[in-house]
């Protein structure tokens, strides 16, 4: 069922100019762009399915790592600061800056967690060609969402933070920032092997659960 | 420009495309009302009142970028002694003390890139209101920039959590987040937002009205 299958030609309007397409059929690993603004109208990546759950399942394990393991350790002559990835916004929260804590915990936290939990609901039912319910209004919720998603940002935001702080004193990384850095590559992957697509299609042809009678 | 005169839209053709799952669909009478069959966004021809919204927000981002450079986005206290650091003062402490890569990520991450995207969005507001022609893909290609490259400019807002999180040596040294930090968070944010209100369509309709 995950096999790889051929996407069948499709008429769809530019998102960017609004220009009608006819998409012809794609094998696995071909894209279509537009005509006029070149913009990408559909991708068909090899095995979509089983790559993007054991992306999946990746990102969780090495997020829940990266949560529970010393993040980065900071200080000198006896005092050092050890902290998780959550102390910064905590530390944030505490000196009062709200809105810098809820951003930082949105797009960190958040967004990431949201993203791989509805990953794992709609995938996993859909590896079997089921679809449970809600699944489609999760799939939009993760697509409005992905550009929020911003570990990879938080990641260049480390390495920036410590050449700063290299002068007060070293900027040790732990265990969980060694798995942060592995997850913005997975995460990474991991938009690069679905597409909108394929998605809401496979998502179209899956089966509904057969609702309990009442 | 020939070819693209001749150019079928969906609006033309009487169609709407949903903008999350990207099904095709005819455009009902009541065109407020409709949903997509497929996904249930709500369907538009174009993005609601893209250009009176996209400039709130551009304005509202141009204001706020003033104060986010001006007043200090990290306070520290070292040895009982504050004091303020501002975006830039940041980026020529960077630059004198040898560390020239650091100094040009943050000075493009912070300043230049939040500055032309603003001057990107306004160029692009104004050449769709005055329904020009001129060359439409290039400004696509634009507005795909400022759409993706928008989100880096988090860098700073996140070296200072981190700097807050791990700087709490007691007396010895600790930074706080200063007030300009939540400015320059906020014109991301909203420049964020401008970028998604606007619809690079509306580019390629001043062009069709011309032919």
């Amino acid at each position: 069922m995950s096999a790889d299958t051929t996407l069948r030609p499709i008429t769809v309007a530019c998102p960017d100019c609004d220009l009608i397409n006819q998409v012809p059929a794609l094998a696995p690993g071909e894209s279509a762009c537009c005509v006029r603004c070149d913009a990408n109208l559909s991708r068909n990546p090899y095995n979509t399915l089983d790559r993007g759950l054991a992306l999946t399942f990746t990102a969780i394990i090495l997020y829940s790592v990266t949560c529970t393991f010393p993040f980065l350790s900071f200080g000198k002559a006896g005092i050092v600061a050890h902290t998780k990835l959550f102390s910064g916004i905590m530390g944030l929260y505490q000196e009062g800056m709200y809105f810098l804590a809820m951003v930082v915990s949105f797009t960190t936290v958040a967004v990431p967690v949201f993203i791989l939990a509805g990953m794992c609901y709609l995938l996993l039912p859909l590896r079997f060609n089921l679809r449970l319910p809600g699944a489609d209004y999760i799939l939009r919720w993760m697509l409005n969402l992905q550009p929020w998603n911003m570990v990879e940002i938080f990641m260049i935001g480390i390495i920036v933070a410590g050449v700063k702080l290299q002068k007060m004193a070293a900027l040790e990384p732990g265990l969980g920032a060694w798995a942060f850095m592995l997850l913005t590559f997975v995460m990474a992957a991991l938009v690069i092997a679905l597409d909108p697509r394929v998605l809401w299609e496979r998502l179209e042809d899956a089966r509904c659960l057969p609702t309990a009678p009442r | 420009m020939s070819a693209n005169s001749a150019a079928l839209t969906a609006l033309h053709a009487q169609q709407v495309s949903c903008h999350n799952c990207g099904l095709l669909l005819p455009s009902a009478a009541q065109q407020h009302k409709q949903r997509c069959t497929r996904c249930g966004t709500p369907l538009h021809s174009r993005h609601t009142n893209s250009l009176n919204r996209t400039w709130a927000l551009l304005i509202a981002a141009i204001i706020l970028y003033i104060p986010a450079n001006l007043l200090p986005i990290t306070l520290t206290t070292a040895l009982g002694k504050t004091e303020g650091d501002t975006i830039m003062q940041g980026v020529i402490y960077f630059l004198f003390s040898g560390d020239w890569p650091v100094a040009l990520v943050i000075f493009t991450a912070s300043i230049l890139v939040p500055l032309l995207k603003m001057i990107a969005l306004t160029y692009l507001l104004v050449s769709v209101q005055r329904h020009s022609s001129h060359r439409p893909l290039e400004r696509t290609r634009i507005y795909r920039m400022v759409e993706f490259v928008g989100r880096w400019s988090m860098i700073d807002v996140f070296v200072v959590t981190i700097m807050v999180a791990l700087v709490q040596l007691g007396s010895l040294a600790s930074i706080q987040a200063g007030s300009g930090a939540i400015f320059f968070c906020a014109v991301v944010i909203i420049t964020m937002l401008a970028a998604k209100s606007f619809d690079p369509r509306l580019i390629w309709d001043g062009c069709s009205e011309n032919d």
